[in-house]
């Protein structure tokens, strides 16, 4: 189920009323009602997931339970393996079986060897990277005695399918959700408020500036071989912010559902767009998945201990593993290795934590140093989208290529000037304008409107909502899936 | 929570007003200018053209690809050609073209590939337009499903309606190009039988192909013409399906895709007029979108679908005038 389809404004509504009205004055009912409206959520897409995703549940609770009791080192590791087997298992099958296959086939090809294996249909369950890394991440924070096990089914369950994270995140920690769960849950006017208001964030970003965007940076993509730079640069540009919005967007609406049911979620995303260097972009984007991969897989190769070739390593592993977790292509990889070399420099410099507050705190605009850091990583973070977005390596190259050889012909900028007046049209590009300065404003704030209107007086304030809502069912391009559900 | 609800409750209440006065704000003149108004004139096409009939029915790929006056010439049938959009849905344009549909009538069904896929076949949002702005009451003729899609798309009709550029007529700059949406896209573009016609002394564009159709197999699209199929020759009419023109890179983008809907319309037993890769075109012949033809593309496309007829009428069914 799509957060903005009819269906799951039929869904939330009733969910909202059967979990607040009906099933409150027990906690372990409150949380069946989450498990059966979550399978119900997931289920909507194709019901086959579901037996996936009760498998992944049910293998690590009883290996969480086994944990809880076992002190034998040998044992517990056993158990540990048991639980990245099965997870990744999952995973490699479902999302990368066919890669290897492909490139297997490849590899002998190379060498004359002619070899010709069935590849099999294989439909990728949405968000099976979310819910495996997140029960993953259970399994290993209870292998490292940071947490106790679950000893309920339902309310583990409820916390692995939990609806609105399941499909796109955030990737939650069992530290900071599992509790939640096992309290009783208290409505809270203030935090439902806050909610709507990021729902209503979410859907803006994701309906408005995304599915537009999309369309265009589409039409530039599939197409790239027939324009020049000036356009190509458009394309990358839409694609930026398609992609941000897309997600960011989800996560907004993520949150904002959590906290009607009295949950808090992490924070996925922190105005990646306004980081001054690489380090600080990657400190606020995809926040779950940045520090899921540095707590499992970089602290315990070492992190940033040790020598520069360690450290070289790590960073690489990391990036590369990050890459290739967003799907099985090598332009995946080649986005990874990329913002890998971006982010070396800083590392090796000791420079990667130069940037922890939001630029320009405290002040209106950013000075001419934090301006310069923010053009030249949201640059370089625009290069290493075009990999993320084209169809295969070659396609990224040729893009490239086209995209800087073209950019000193006077003719190519009309050719930019034709495609915004011919298919854009303006409205877009005063939205998207409009959206980076309601972004700038609202940067000390978890999402943009957070505080934005909090202080004008009520009927002022919904207007300004109001307007928003109507922006958004007026200006809404044509619905695309979740870009991060196919991850 | 009381709190919380009355406050959502009234948020919603003034949304749902707001919504309804742009409904019961009359059309624009921008809007009744728009080509989505033919229906009106294409309904009284068929409605008063005399019979002997040869009725098309389909998306913009029947209006911009088809010349009437070579079909009327070639088959002494009087043409009624009730295509206007593809966002319209294919079951839209089955159930709506029904009730106009008389004894001896040659009935062309033509959709667009994608009406087979996906939700297309329920229509965009051009239909909550067009009904809404000629005639409210079909809403209720809507099916299911075609009802829940719609419905889905009122707010964003209701809301375009305040959309101010809408009322104003537009200024004519001196360097300033009038756009397609502007020229081609207007009531008056249509010529006496319901082609498209407003384009063919214009030049042709670049046109960018459409890619592979990445969306599930809509078996209701079949059934919905299947039954149409029914009722036509309860009618006393004659149905025969074709396959619409299309640029011949979107074609090989989609082919599969395409065999898929040729193979499903085989498997109902319906008469097809030649076949998809007959009526594949050059970019040359394409004029704005790869369904559209031009002037040239549309006399070819024309002249194919009456040898095709011939072809389907000396083999299967005598019909007057042939």
């Amino acid at each position: 189920m799509l957060f903005h389809t009819l269906d799951f404004a039929i869904f939330l509504p009733i969910v909202f009323v059967l979990y607040w009205f009906v099933t409150n004055r027990n906690l372990r009912l409150q949380n069946l009602l989450i498990v059966l409206a979550s399978y119900l959520f997931y289920g909507w897409w194709d019901f086959r997931f579901l037996v996936l995703l009760f498998f992944s549940s049910f293998v690590d609770f009883c290996v969480g339970i086994y944990l809880g009791k076992e002190n034998h080192p040998r044992n517990r590791k056993m158990l540990l393996w048991i639980s990245l087997i099965v997870n990744l298992g999952m995973l490699g099958f479902f999302k990368y079986y066919n890669f290897f296959l492909q490139n297997f086939v490849d590899a002998f090809s190379f060498f004359g060897k002619k070899v010709e294996p069935d590849s099999l249909k294989i439909i990728l369950p949405v968000g099976i990277s979310f819910y495996s890394f997140q029960t993953l991440g259970y399994v290993m924070d209870l292998y490292r005695r940071k947490l106790e096990p679950a000893r309920d089914f339902i309310t583990f369950s409820a916390f692995v399918s939990f609806f609105p994270q399941l499909v796109a995140g955030p990737i939650e920690r069992a530290t900071h959700m599992l509790p939640q769960f096992h309290v009783k849950r208290y409505f809270n006017h203030d935090q439902a408020v806050n909610g709507l208001r990021q729902m209503l964030w979410g859907f803006f970003k994701k309906m408005v500036i995304a599915d537009n965007c999309a369309i265009y940076a589409n039409m530039i993509f599939d197409n790239s071989s027939s324009y020049a730079g000036p356009t190509l640069v458009l394309g990358a540009l839409f694609f930026a912010f398609q992609i941000y919005c897309d997600f960011s967007g989800y996560s907004d609406i993520a949150l904002g559902t959590a906290r009607l049911f009295g949950f808090e979620l992490m924070r996925n995303f922190a105005y990646p767009y306004f980081s001054r260097d690489i380090g600080e972009f990657w400190r606020r984007w995809h926040i779950s998945l940045s520090t899921w991969f540095r707590d499992y897989v970089y602290i315990p190769l070492g992190g940033s201990q040790g020598s520069a070739v360690i450290k070289i390593r790590n960073i690489f592993i990391i990036f590369l593993v990050s890459g290739f977790w967003h799907g099985a292509n090598w332009t995946f990889i080649a986005w990874g290795a990329l913002n890998a070399l971006y982010f070396l420099p800083l590392m090796l410099a000791h420079k990667n934590r130069d940037n922890i507050a939001i630029a320009a705190q405290g002040h209106l605009l950013p000075s001419a140093r934090e301006l310069a850091g923010m053009i030249i990583t949201f640059s370089l973070t625009l290069i290493a989208w075009i990999f993320f977005r084209a169809e295969n390596m070659q396609h990224a190259l040729s893009y490239l290529e086209r995209m800087f050889g073209g950019l000193t012909d006077p003719a190519a900028y009309r050719e930019a000037w034709t495609f915004i007046h011919v298919n854009t049209g303006f409205a877009i590009h005063f939205l998207i304008a409009a959206f980076i300065v309601l972004e700038w404003i609202g940067r000390d704030s978890q999402y943009a409107i957070q505080h934005f209107s909090l202080g004008w007086r009520k009927p002022v304030r919904w207007a300004f909502y109001y307007s928003i809502a109507v922006i958004i069912f007026l200006y809404a391009g044509k619905e695309q899936q979740f870009i991060y559900f196919q991850f | 929570m009381k709190t919380f609800l009355q406050q959502l409750l009234l948020f919603i209440a003034g949304f749902v007003l707001l919504m309804a006065i742009g409904v019961l704000i009359p059309a624009s003149r921008t809007a009744r200018e728009s080509f989505l108004f033919s229906k009106i004139d294409k309904d009284s096409l068929l409605k008063n053209t005399p019979s002997p009939r040869i009725v098309l029915v389909g998306g913009s790929n029947t209006s911009f690809s088809i010349n009437s006056q070579i079909l009327k010439d070639s088959l002494h049938l009087n043409p009624v050609n009730t295509g206007i959009s593809g966002a319209l849905g294919l079951l839209y344009m089955l159930d709506h073209s029904l009730d106009g549909i008389r004894p001896g009538d040659v009935v062309i069904v033509c959709p667009e590939y994608t009406q087979f896929y996906g939700d297309a076949a329920y229509g965009e949002d051009y239909l909550i337009r067009v009904i809404m702005e000629t005639a409210p009451g079909e809403m209720l003729k809507l099916r299911g499903k075609q009802l829940s899609t719609q419905l889905a798309f009122l707010p964003r009709y209701a809301f375009s309606k305040f959309k101010l550029t809408q009322y104003l007529p537009r200024e004519e700059s001196p360097g300033q190009e009038a756009t397609l949406d502007e020229i081609v896209y207007k009531r008056v573009a249509f010529n006496q039988y319901g082609d498209m016609s407003r384009h063919w002394t214009m030049e042709k564009i670049d046109v960018a192909p459409y890619a592979r159709i990445d969306q599930r197999f809509n078996e209701q699209a079949i059934d919905a013409l299947y039954e149409y199929r029914k009722q036509v020759e309860a009618r006393g009419a004659k149905l025969f399906v074709t396959f619409p023109a299309f640029q011949d890179e979107s074609f090989a983008n989609q082919r599969s895709q395409i065999s898929r809907i040729e193979h499903s319309l085989k498997s109902k037993g319906f008469t097809l007029l030649g076949n998809p890769e007959r009526y594949k075109m050059p970019d040359e012949l394409i004029f704005d979108t790869p369904y559209h033809l031009t002037k040239a593309g549309a006399q070819i496309r024309t002249q194919l679908l009456i040898e095709d007829l011939r072809k389907a009428n000396s083999s299967e069914i005598a019909l007057k005038g042939f």
